[in-house]
């Protein structure tokens, strides 16, 4: 008989023969201990064969995007020809890769020194972008919706290709938008089928950070005029990273993209969370979260993917005076059905955490064992309209709404862990949790 | 006809369950056009039947049960699964396998990690064997190996992947 390793080797490789393979089945029956060894092998090996035909799929997608780096550059060339300055007319007829972008929304927008008025459905050229003032949102023929914040300096290539000199955007890129490149100075970012926000540093630093989905960020090295990949790192949901010509790649922990619209600030915080930290990360990288510090109160956004819902007092009542002026922490709403979700908060001095359940569903066990319902609710939203046929939900006329149960938990200097928002597998129609610190001795 | 809310929940559940059931049927039929058409099966039948589905109890366990059937009419109608247990063994294995999965769901992104570092040599004899699905005895004409050799290389690769992503987890981990 061989040896148990070798034996499942030659299971998983598919190399034993009939005569082994009976062999094999009948050690198993005998030592039924070895099964689990079996088992755990196979598991890993498809998870193996699975990861192989992404990296692999991956690597040679990076191949390609370089070598077609340069067709769209001749088109930005023509592009540029056409139009110095991006120019817009109103379009009736459908178009199909016509060079030309549509608006979606725009806010008092200052293109160059010509204050623009747009209205949704006008046709915007490809080309540069000098956005000096305003907000403008725009639906690529790629179906590419990309929001670009003022002031911002852009050069739209094509509709799968976009230069950022200098500024905020976010693009959100759909099915068909797969593979949607923001060129940098720093670096390329190649979107995997996301929606992400990057913002460039005038002074060549970019950072970028993954909503949903994932994208590809390949920082270009020192004296080389593109990147080769060799750096390359893949961003998963809720990971930010900021790279640089000079410094390469490094980790961002504190997200100031968007900051304004998302009322996050970007200032150092030095409040009572040290750190937020998943189990959802990769090892040098780590989701990032949104930490407002005093930010809790009426109207406050409640998570840090999602633009609308906000938490509000119960009908009728005022907002609880004592978790006003609470620090805030935004989570994703995105993870609400991972049943392995951890979140682990680092607290720097004695603090009360709340945690705002949804109301909907029984409390998981974290939570009532490690909590107690304070018996105040809150409720948030607006939500999209999709949730209005969900049960235990409040239709109004800006959109469906939601109650959650307020809990609460003194807890000393150091780590917490919190669990998913899911009791049960079958648990339909949950939110994800909230969160606010307050210290204890303030 | 499933309400339009049992759908969506359908979709929430055999979503996440069908990563597992893929990798449970492949590791026993090991061709990917088979697997497709029991996959489609298996969600179809868990589809129809989803109206006596008892939402008190995971999905996972339900769903693989409606796989292991699948598979076993397959192997009755094709005969042609040539690493199928018996039936007895089959069943340990599918609940073995049930059992075991989850505690491994968190492992994709670090592999991701840890293929990127393996060296050259091991990543092209890791390519052929999982990307291009070749056997060692071909990896070793490939290669210009003994297929015993590639079996050897294949096992110890393995080993280092196991290994480094338990010390990603555990940096992770520790970290957090």
């Amino acid at each position: 008989m061989k040896e148990a390793e070798s034996l499942i080797a030659g299971w998983l490789d598919d190399s034993l023969d009939g005569a082994e393979q009976s062999q094999f089945e009948s050690w198993l029956r005998e030592h039924p201990e070895n099964l689990d060894q079996l088992v755990e092998a196979s598991i890993r090996d498809q998870q193996l064969r699975e990861a192989v035909q992404i990296f692999e799929s991956r690597s040679s997608a990076g191949f390609s995007q370089k070598r077609r780096r340069y067709l769209p550059l001749l088109a930005a060339a023509a592009a540029l020809v056409f139009s110095l300055v991006a120019t817009f007319w109103l379009s009736t007829g459908s178009t199909r890769s016509s060079g030309l972008a549509e608006v979606i929304a725009a806010e008092e927008v200052l293109l160059g020194n010509r204050k623009e008025t747009f209205s949704a459905g006008m046709k915007f050229a490809m080309g540069p972008v000098s956005l000096k003032s305003g907000r403008l949102e725009l639906m690529l023929d790629s179906g590419v919706h990309l929001k670009m914040m003022a002031p911002l300096e852009a050069e739209l290539i094509d509709d799968m290709h976009l230069r950022l000199k200098s500024g905020r955007l976010n693009a959100n890129v759909g099915e068909r938008g797969k593979g949607f490149t923001v060129y940098t100075e720093a670096g390329d970012v190649i979107d995997l089928g996301t929606e992400f926000g990057i913002e460039v540093d005038e002074d060549g630093e970019s950072r970028v950070a993954v909503f949903s989905g994932k994208v590809e960020v390949h920082p270009r090295e020192k004296g080389k005029r593109q990147s080769n990949g060799k750096g390359r790192i893949t961003l998963n949901e809720g990971q930010a990273a900021r790279f640089s010509v000079l410094a390469g790649l490094r980790r961002w922990d504190k997200v100031a993209l968007a900051a304004k619209a998302a009322g996050i600030s970007s200032d150092r915080y030095d409040g009572v969370v040290r750190e937020v930290r998943d189990n959802l990360g990769d090892s040098e990288l780590y989701p990032f979260y949104g930490i407002v510090r005093g930010g809790m109160k009426e109207g406050a956004l409640a998570y840090t993917d999602k633009p609308n819902p906000r938490w509000h007092a119960a009908e009728g009542e005022r907002f609880p005076e004592w978790l006003e002026g609470a620090d805030q922490i935004r989570t994703y709403h995105q993870f609400r059905y991972r049943r392995y979700y951890r979140l682990n908060l680092e607290l720097v001095e004695p603090a009360v955490v709340y945690v705002f359940q949804d109301s909907r569903v029984e409390p998981p066990v974290w939570l009532r064992q490690g909590f107690t319902d304070t018996g105040t609710q809150l409720r948030v939203g607006p939500w999209h309209p999709n949730m209005a046929g969900e049960p235990g939900v409040e239709v109004e006329a800006d959109g469906p709404w939601l109650n959650v149960n307020v809990w609460s938990r003194e807890v000393a200097p150091g780590l917490l862990e919190l669990g998913s928002p899911l009791t049960r597998d079958a648990d339909e129609h949950v939110s994800m949790y909230g969160l606010a610190v307050k210290p204890l001795h303030k | 006809m499933l309400s339009e809310e049992d759908q969506e929940t359908f979709t929430r559940l055999w979503t996440e369950a069908q990563p597992t059931v893929s990798h449970y049927l492949m590791s026993l039929v090991r061709d990917s056009s088979t697997v497709k058409d029991l996959l489609q099966n298996t969600a179809l039948v868990l589809l129809r039947k989803f109206s006596d589905y008892d939402r008190e109890k995971p999905f996972l366990p339900w769903a693989m049960g409606v796989a292991k059937f699948e598979l076993l009419g397959h192997h009755r109608d094709a005969a042609r699964s040539r690493v199928m247990f018996d039936s007895d063994l089959l069943d340990r294995y599918t609940e073995r396998w049930v059992e075991l999965a989850p505690r491994h769901s968190d492992e994709a992104d670090a592999l991701q990690t840890c293929l990127a570092k393996l060296p050259e040599r091991l990543r092209k004899v890791v390519r052929l064997r999982y990307f291009e699905d070749r056997n060692s005895g071909e990896i070793a004409k490939s290669l210009e190996m003994k297929a015993g050799n590639v079996r050897v290389t294949l096992q110890r690769t393995r080993e280092q992947l196991r290994e480094c992503v338990e010390r990603e987890l555990g940096r992770e981990r520790g970290l957090a």
